[in-house]
């Protein structure tokens, strides 16, 4: 019987600090999700670009707080827009600060959209079934130098981390996604003929040729000759004919 | 006679302007490229954050994470090829005092697409540079992997006395 009694006293202890120990952490859900993953431009340099870099939480359980950096790319003029700024946030009473360009609040699909949308949002069409995305939306500003090389390729890649928090103090794994932004310099459209081809004539691709105008020419001119001088010399015959 | 020559003279030249139009006519089809984009979707949630390791004594190896596993989900929504990738975001954990305990060689991760727990050799030494969980999941319709990490103490490795030896680490979903 006592020993029934201390068996399931540790039993019980057991049970206790396993649950002890399963509270101590806090179950959470970090979600970032992003569209479009690439953009492309064609500019004439000193041109400003503006790419659009819209984030959604759809599976977090909560805000998702968004950093965007670039990576890689040349090093032109870009600016964000909202700007990298400090916000403060009261987390479980305790107000902490968190440096982002934008938060997400977790969010569900919506079958319409909404009348009236506020400023930095927008709904995008779900990819793989009815109904529209809540995103918040960041704009790229890439100012293109003005004596960039014309017909060139210039690739960016941006990074968006997202940062949740658990308890005061406390950040967890950030969760992070990728944009390839590709932009060509390029011109305004002229087309100029390089070579001239005054004084060849040009016979190809049949008897009169490729060159309606000077293939008809050169041939009318031949038939003619042809035919005079088959006038010519049936008349000279027709007068040795009458010479009688 | 003359009316004759003249008439056929006439014929010939008029056979070869329509000839010329015939023969030298190059037909070109004028041709125009449709093209579309379709836009890029991709998402991934993280859960059973907050990666702990408990108290662990100087000279203990191989130590798993207490909590559960992180999870790494791609959301079903994406539809492009979508690797997992984890990164440590500085090369040691840092206490708030000034102690710091070296990544190298003691902070590990491995992916698996289930719940058992991986083998020694399936872990990867974490690193600065973005390195590749092993169950990279499918791009379209999602997938989730399971992150584990284990890490090494140090022989004499410095108690932490403001707070806990933390380290920053990002879980990137790309291409």
């Amino acid at each position: 019987m006592k020993k029934r009694c201390k068996s399931s006293i540790i039993f019980s202890i057991l049970i206790l600090s396993s649950l002890f120990l399963s509270l101590t952490f806090i179950d959470a859900a970090c979600s970032l999700g992003a569209t479009p993953l690439g953009a492309g431009a064609k500019v004439k340099p000193g041109t400003e670009v503006l790419v659009v870099w819209n984030f959604y939480n759809l599976y977090g359980d909560r805000t998702t707080h968004i950093s965007v950096t670039k990576t890689s790319g040349p090093d032109w003029d870009i600016r964000y827009e909202p700007t990298f700024h400090e916000e403060q946030y009261e987390i479980s009473g305790v107000v902490t600060p968190m440096n982002e360009n934008l938060a997400v609040e977790n969010s569900s699909v919506v079958l319409e959209i909404p009348s009236t949308i506020p400023e930095g949002m927008d709904y995008v069409k779900h990819p793989s079934k009815d109904g529209y995305i809540p995103v918040k939306t960041l704009k790229i500003y890439i100012k293109v130098p003005a004596n960039a090389k014309l017909w060139e390729n210039f690739g960016f890649t941006f990074q968006a981390k997202g940062d949740c928090f658990t308890e005061p103090g406390a950040v967890i794994p950030a969760v992070a996604t990728e944009m390839k932004v590709n932009i060509t310099t390029t011109t305004e459209f002229s087309e100029k003929k390089v070579s001239d081809k005054k004084g060849i004539i040009e016979l190809t691709g049949g008897i009169i040729g490729a060159n309606l105008t000077t293939g008809l020419i050169a041939f009318g001119i031949i038939a003619l000759i042809i035919i005079v001088f088959l006038i010519l010399k049936m008349k000279k015959k027709g007068k040795t004919n009458f010479s009688y | 006679m003359n009316k004759g020559i003249l008439f056929v003279t006439g014929l010939v030249l008029s056979v070869l302007v329509m000839s010329g139009f015939v023969l030298a006519a190059d037909p070109r089809q004028a041709e125009a490229v449709a093209s579309v984009t379709v836009p890029g979707y991709r998402s991934l949630t993280l859960t059973n954050e907050a990666i702990s390791f408990g108290t662990l004594v100087p000279g203990t190896n191989n130590n798993m994470a207490v909590n559960p596993q992180l999870i790494a989900r791609i959301g079903p929504e994406t539809n492009v090829e979508t690797d997992v990738n984890v990164q440590a975001n500085s090369t040691s954990f840092t206490d708030g005092s000034g102690h710091t305990l070296n990544i190298a060689n003691n902070f590990f991760f491995a992916g698996r697409l289930d719940l058992v727990a991986p083998a020694p050799s399936e872990f990867q030494e974490y690193a600065q540079a973005n390195a590749k969980v092993a169950c990279t999941t499918a791009a379209l319709g999602g997938g989730a992997c399971t992150i584990w990490h284990r890490l090494n103490i140090p022989q004499a490795q410095q108690a932490s006395t403001v707070s806990p030896y933390t380290i920053s680490v990002t879980v990137s979903a790309t291409d």
